[in-house]
């Protein structure tokens, strides 16, 4: 862990206690097909969405998931700081981060390499909706939270992210909403997966016992024009059964247009409401 | 007069009008925002809300939000202290919460408040560190306590201190037994205790306008208008246990003295509200 | 005969439908108006009315790209403009053509670099970079220009967008009798007094300064009372 002479200063590790009596989770699904927080594999978590959370950003939005918390806020457009960031179409800059605590494990304070990844799908999903043309020679800049990670957080943020867009007046195409789906086996699809229901390389041998198909694949769609915008695949897949995941996340992502629409016109309410 | 303009973060600085149109308003003695000189924001304040912490807060001071996560971890203790745990608390102000702090490493705010938590943990003895002992030089528990702005208007200090006051209320920790025979480390989730604080400490923020008035819990905009800042910590009992005055203006005994009243009126209604949240 | 009858009852149900169409397209279209909508509503289609701010057009519909309300332009002699009025103010970019208001931060003497606060009088939540060169300070005598006579650190502009300028700064012309300086200080911090096109007075110490000065709009101008 590298030393930040910035901070307080730390050990060089430490062991979270739940590690060391780990609950071995067996199986995912029961007999009776019910999931470990008694949903069933078609099942998603209610989602709960509402913007202007952050009065200082132009735009933000806060995205609930069953558990999983998520808080996006937009700044721009604004003058490009550098000089190799000039182009006559705008740019987005997209930087996502986990709270440190919000994973089972404390998590660093500087961005590692897997939020780098994340940040840079989010940014291709977001790339696709914005109208960049409409701001030359300026920048967006999108940041996200995860304050709790419960699963599904990469689909929650990309859902958050763009919301907050609409709310700081950027102009889209159309918004993005998101989501994700965990392949358990030969013909279990776990829909919306939980933290410990998220796929982990290291628990792919116990798991495999002759079958091959395990991943979580997480889709970015844009649901009026219904075009498919960033697809994040993990893990073991055969190629008829990734395709039917990614038309399996479409439809979930679908399903979230009515939720994210209905955010948006609140808040256009409540300002009418200011206004009048 | 200022006629420098300092255009480094790309944002608008406030022109020189808006010292008199804040000058206006302190005449009348009352603030832009409809408050009077010495009155205090709105607070909310929930526990426990992020499953993933031991112990977790959210405080929102105005608009301005704080939320404070502690993972409760192990770790062998430093060679100094063997007998003692470690509590570390990190302030993070990140860009998401206001247009005036750029990414990348903590700017000098976030270090100060920081180091501000630090030294209020250390003189007043917050925590009783002994307690955190599982195994003399072996194994003791380390405390991250980290502090996620999420909305910055002004007064950070404050809703620091109550966040990760009501967090560290909220922290459960497990039984931790270290087996000797096979040097093995035992944990029980299921049986949990919480933290002995041997304090209850709250703070109150004022900051100076134009060296003769006080103002307390400033928003982000008389932040920028404001020039010297003082900081006074009370604990349960009406005492002032911390003082911090970084600098800037002078400031007059009968000011002090108005800031230090205020204080303990203030601390005494937050204790209250530690209570009902916390039970 | 009964060839005829039906060629006429042929014109005449295209007829009806035609109308029943353009009433149809009439009513939906006065339906959005008025509506809210989030980016990617379809609204209308381009025959009844042509895009405006915050909506785009995309296979012969006109789609919302905002969040807000569907509001509609009247033109003469055009088809009107369908637009979306959201919350956040239409201009947050400075465009070609855009009268500006900015704060000069540096002069030398082949340009006066300034940072761009507001645009059509909506101000900006950032503030942008803009750059007034010497030939673009007035339209006569364009060579013979000098910055310091005509710009100081601190004061308030009014100026037009040329261009988009290079990777960092927006260029500026103030070459009309409507633009240039509209609030100087004085060395000592009082705020100048207007005297004519290229002279300001502080009128505490009487002392003049060269500055190109804007001249005030008729609206703007008041004559005291007898």
């Amino acid at each position: 862990m590298a030393t930040d002479s910035r901070r307080l200063a730390v050990p060089q590790s430490s062991l979270d206690p739940k590690s060391l009596c780990p609950a071995k989770v067996e199986r995912l699904l029961n007999d009776e097909e019910q999931r470990l927080d008694g949903r069933y594999s078609s099942e998603s978590r209610g989602i709960y969405l509402q913007c202007g959370t952050v009065s200082q950003a132009k735009g933000s939005c806060y995205c609930e998931l069953g558990n999983t918390k998520v808080v996006c806020s937009v700044y721009g457009p604004k003058d490009v700081e550098h000089y190799e960031d000039f182009q006559m179409e705008g740019k987005i800059k997209c930087e996502f981060k986990y709270a440190p605590f919000s994973c089972s494990k404390h998590r660093g304070h500087i961005p590692d390499l897997s939020e780098a990844e994340i940040s840079d799908v989010i940014l291709q999903a977001l790339t696709a909706s914005v109208r960049l043309q409409c701001y030359p020679k300026s920048l967006i800049e999108v940041f996200i939270i995860v304050l709790e990670n419960d699963g599904s957080a990469v689909s929650a943020s990309i859902t958050a992210a763009s919301l907050a867009l609409a709310d700081a007046g950027i102009e889209q195409y159309d918004i993005v909403t998101s989501a994700s789906v965990r392949v358990y086996g030969n013909g279990n699809f776990l829909e919306d997966p939980t933290s410990v229901e998220e796929y982990r390389p290291q628990d792919f041998d116990s798991e495999s016992g002759g079958d091959l198909n395990h991943g979580l694949v997480t889709v970015a769609l844009l649901p009026t024009l219904n075009q498919v915008c960033a697809v994040l695949s993990n893990g073991h897949l055969e190629c008829d059964v990734l395709v039917e995941t990614i038309q399996m996340c479409t439809s979930l992502a679908q399903n979230l247009y009515t939720a994210a629409r209905k955010c948006l016109l609140s808040s256009v309410k409540s300002v009418d409401q200011n206004n009048a | 007069m200022r006629t420098v303009i300092k255009s480094s973060t790309g944002q608008l600085r406030l022109n020189d009008k808006s010292d008199d149109f804040y000058k206006l308003h302190l005449k009348e003695g009352i603030r832009p925002d409809g408050r009077m000189l010495m009155e205090m924001r709105p607070m909310v304040l929930n526990v426990g809300s992020i499953s993933t912490a031991s112990g977790s807060s959210l405080v929102k001071v105005g608009n301005t939000t704080v939320v404070c996560g502690i993972k409760a971890e192990l770790t062998e203790p430093n060679a100094s202290h063997p007998g003692k745990g470690i509590v570390v608390p990190n302030v993070e102000l990140s860009p998401l919460c206001s247009p005036k702090f750029k990414p990348g490493p903590p700017c000098d705010q976030a270090q100060v408040v920081t180091k501000f938590l630090d030294n209020l943990i250390q003189s007043t003895n917050l925590i009783c560190l002994d307690d955190l002992c599982v195994e003399n030089d072996k194994l003791v528990w380390i405390l991250y306590c980290d502090l996620i702005c999420i909305d910055y208007d002004g007064n950070i200090v404050d809703a620091s201190v109550i966040s990760l006051m009501a967090a560290l209320q909220n922290v459960k920790l497990p039984e931790v037994k270290i087996n000797e025979e096979c040097e093995s480390v035992e944990v029980n989730l299921k049986c949990t205790a919480t933290l002995k604080l041997c304090s209850c400490p709250v703070s109150t923020t004022f900051r100076v306008f134009d060296r003769s008035n006080i103002i307390a819990d400033p928003t982000s905009m008389e932040e920028e208008l404001t020039e010297g800042q003082l900081t006074i910590v009370t604990d349960q009992q009406g005492r002032i246990i911390y003082m911090e005055r970084p600098g800037g203006v002078t400031l007059q005994e009968e000011h002090v003295e108005k800031c230090m009243k205020r204080a303990v009126i203030r601390g005494a209604e937050v204790q209250t509200l530690y209570m009902e949240v916390t039970g | 005969m009964s060839r005829c009858s039906f060629k006429a009852w042929d014109l005449l149900m295209l007829l009806f439908v035609t109308l029943l169409l353009f009433c149809f397209a009439f009513i939906s279209m006065e339906h959005i108006l008025g509506q809210k909508c989030i980016p990617g509503e379809r609204l209308t289609s381009v025959e009844s009315c042509r895009s405006g701010t915050g909506t785009y057009q995309r296979q012969g519909y006109i789609f919302a790209s905002l969040t807000g309300v569907v509001c509609k332009e009247e033109k003469e002699t055009d088809l009107p403009i369908l637009y979306v009025a959201s919350r956040h103010k239409a201009q947050s970019v400075p465009e070609v053509g855009n009268i500006v208001t900015c704060k000069i931060t540096q002069i030398s003497s082949r340009f006066a670099k300034c940072q761009i606060t507001a645009v059509n009088n909506c101000s900006l939540a950032h503030a942008f970079r803009g750059m007034i060169r010497k030939e673009d300070v007035r339209s006569t005598e364009r060579d013979k220009v000098e910055i310091f006579k005509s710009f100081h650190p601190g004061d308030i502009v009014l100026a037009k967008v040329l261009s988009l300028g290079d990777a960092q700064w927006y260029l500026l012309t103030t070459a009309e009798n409507e633009l240039g300086v509209v609030v100087a200080q004085s060395e000592n911090g009082t705020p100048l007094t207007a005297l004519s096109h290229n002279e300001m007075q502080c009128p505490v110490t009487h002392v003049k300064e060269s500055r190109k000065v804007a001249r005030p709009q008729k609206e703007h101008i008041g004559f005291p009372e007898r």
